[in-house]
């Protein structure tokens, strides 16, 4: 038996007390591992969602919120822009491409995006990965819905299936677009994104869907059918905003100030990243606030856990002179204790990790579908590991502070503790 | 023959003290002999159990274990020495409380080599060698798994005796072990530890404040209030 399998022994005998200071230790570490990888993994799933558009065109609004509701599917346009507008920007020579977007209907909770097949070419997520097809095709009619992943799958959708788009974007809406049902046609491949969670339609669609609607409501005895709604022009008065790709890069910047200058119509125009980057500026405070706080609990934790081992130490004198005795040297009954504190702080890491990647894997269930974000479970990143590496040399340090306090007892003790 | 205790010219006194606490000129007790150390409170007697065990040491005088000089020997080579060729007896509560029965005594065997390598020889295991002296002791060996807590005292001090023998260390030292037993254990007590240690020719150092018990010994040395030891024979 050695010094090692002794303190185990020992703080078996404790294991109440053990256990709990374990716990202690180890859901502060989990609150701090947690909190940084929710902020690693908001960050990238919010970067990896638009990739390879240069520009986003809406009406006159903050950046941030254009960025918001175009890409991420949060909060609501305010102001449209016009279809000849949208032509305008279509024609420009510099610009290489376009992908209108019509927001503003939903189904079963999902939001239902007008656009036209361009989208399916040009849209990217992630390092310029394209969209691609799972199931069915792209647009043909008018009448066609082209499903995010997750849509299908929470749903049960399958092609051929008919569904009916919801009027406004509450989950139970009810002003339903159901003279004018929409079939599936396709269904993308998951993308990790706010793509997931929509239904995308023709531009067309969404404009024969609202024939007979005026200022978002519906015109009473006015009935167009689905059928004669399609002998109509069924072509656009407005979008919601566009995505814009540059010839080349260099003209972004030129063309965006254009863009806001623009004099038939007020716009605004965004780089995503850059717009991306004012967000993280904004949510860094925060972030950091978070961080220290989780610093301070992983602190007051090992505090506790000093406090505890300190706390036992007046009954243990009995169990030091008894070691004592039996030829244990005063630098042991110190090893002893550093032993136990850093005990606690392996033990404690361990089970931090553990709870936190369980916590992970749980919370991401209903963090992906409720707000987008993919939590990952993985390895801490390296100026974590770094601060946990740390925290566990502080954890056998600190056992320095009772093993001093019981190397001063044992010497004052010798064989003759009484108590 | 080789002395298993000697001391010369003991002085002891703790920081502060002006007069020595103890003054012992000189007491020698041969290998297997026994001896039975007497006084009132605050005689010394504990300081002097931690000078034999060198966990003291004295600020002049030499004491000497087995020959060697251990008071002049650095804190390492003392604890070695304890561990090897002491077993050491408390006045209670010897038993660590997350061993078991069995685990307690084999615990000086596993923190000292020299012990291990006598019990080995002497049993084969440490378990029979445990199982040995437990059954020496009259502890029944339907306790030798249970934890500590099951056991009487009396039975306590015995697993502790038990304990101080394995791996036949030269001196065993006891710290008042009585003084929790009632007067029908203390005779058991007192009659299987003197005879074990003496099968082992173990020298038996004995402190207590009761002085019925020295009849059990072969010498006898009385610290008394004036902090003047008195050797008899």
């Amino acid at each position: 038996m050695n010094w090692l399998s002794l303190a185990l022994h020992s703080l078996w005998n404790r294991r109440a007390t053990a256990i709990l200071t374990v716990f202690m230790v180890a859901l502060s570490l989990c609150m701090l591992l947690t909190v940084d990888r929710v902020r690693q993994d908001t960050r990238s799933s919010f970067a990896n969602t638009l990739s390879g558009t240069d520009l986003i065109v809406g009406g006159r609004t903050g950046g941030l919120n254009l960025l918001l509701y175009t890409v991420f599917r949060i909060g609501n346009a305010t102001n449209n822009i016009s279809w000849q507008t949208y032509q305008d920007i279509r024609a420009n020579d510099a610009v290489a491409w376009t992908v209108p977007i019509s927001l503003g209907d939903s189904h079963q909770g999902f939001r239902v995006l007008g656009t036209t097949n361009d989208y399916f070419d040009h849209y990217q997520y992630g390092r310029k990965q394209p969209l691609e097809l799972a199931e069915g095709r792209a647009f043909e009619g008018v009448y066609e819905a082209v499903l995010g992943a997750e849509v299908a799958e929470t749903l049960g959708y399958e092609p051929g299936r008919e569904i009916v788009v919801s009027h406004g974007l509450g989950r139970t809406s009810f002003e339903n677009h159901d003279d004018k049902p929409f079939t599936v046609v396709g269904i993308l491949e998951p993308t990790g994104t706010p793509v997931d969670r929509t239904l995308h339609v023709p531009l067309e669609g969404i404009t024969a869907m609202h024939v007979d609607w005026q200022a978002g409501v519906k015109v009473p005895g006015l009935n167009i059918s689905a059928d004669e709604a399609l002998e109509r022009d069924l072509t656009p008065e407005s979008i919601t905003a566009t995505l814009v790709g540059m010839k080349s890069r260099i003209q972004t910047f030129q063309f965006q100030r254009r863009i806001n200058e623009y004099r038939q119509e007020p716009l605004s125009a965004i780089i995503p990243g850059a717009t991306l980057q004012q967000l993280w500026q904004m949510i860094a405070i925060a972030e950091n606030a978070l961080i220290a706080v989780s610093a301070m609990v992983v602190v007051t934790g090992m505090m506790g856990m000093v406090t505890v081992i300190l706390a036992g130490l007046n009954e243990r004198r009995r169990e030091m002179a008894i070691l004592r005795a039996l030829g244990a040297r005063p630098p042991h009954i110190l090893g002893l204790l550093v032993l136990e504190s850093g005990f606690y702080g392996v033990i404690g890491l361990v089970l931090g990790l553990a709870v936190h990647w369980g916590l992970m894997a749980v919370a991401g269930l209903w963090v992906q579908p409720a707000y987008g974000i993919e939590l990952t479970v993985g390895w801490p990143e390296p100026t974590l590991l770094i601060a946990l590496a740390v925290f566990l040399t502080i954890s056998f340090l600190v056992g320095l502070v009772p093993g001093w306090k019981a190397y001063r007892q044992s010497l004052s003790d010798g064989l003759t503790a009484r108590t | 023959m080789t002395q298993a205790l000697s001391i010369d010219s003991l002085r002891f006194n703790w920081p502060g003290q002006q007069a020595p606490l103890l003054r012992i000129e000189a007491l020698t007790l041969t290998q297997g002999d026994s001896l039975f150390v007497q006084g009132a409170s605050g005689s010394g007697k504990s300081t002097l159990l931690n000078l034999m065990a060198g966990v003291l040491v004295p600020q002049a005088g030499e004491i000497r274990l087995l020959d060697q000089p251990i008071s002049r020997q650095r804190g390492k080579a003392r604890d070695r020495f304890r561990a090897d060729h002491i077993g050491y007896i408390f006045q209670q509560f010897n038993l660590l409380p997350y061993l078991s029965v069995q685990g307690n005594v084999m615990l000086p065997a596993r923190l000292s080599r020299l012990r291990r390598q006598r019990a080995l020889d002497q049993h084969q295991t440490l378990e029979s060698a445990a199982a040995h002296w437990l059954s020496r002791l009259n502890i029944p060996e339907s306790l030798w798994s249970r934890p500590v807590s099951a056991l009487s005292v009396g039975q306590q001090q015995r697993v502790a005796s038990a304990r101080a023998l394995i791996g036949s260390p030269e001196l065993v030292i006891a710290d008042e072990p009585t003084s929790a037993l009632d007067q029908d254990n203390v005779d058991n007590f007192m009659k299987v530890l003197t005879e074990q240690c003496r099968s082992i020719g173990s020298s038996l150092v004995f402190v207590s404040h009761d002085r019925h018990l020295a009849a059990w010994f072969d010498q006898h040395l009385t610290l008394d209030a004036a902090r003047n030891a008195e050797v008899a024979s």
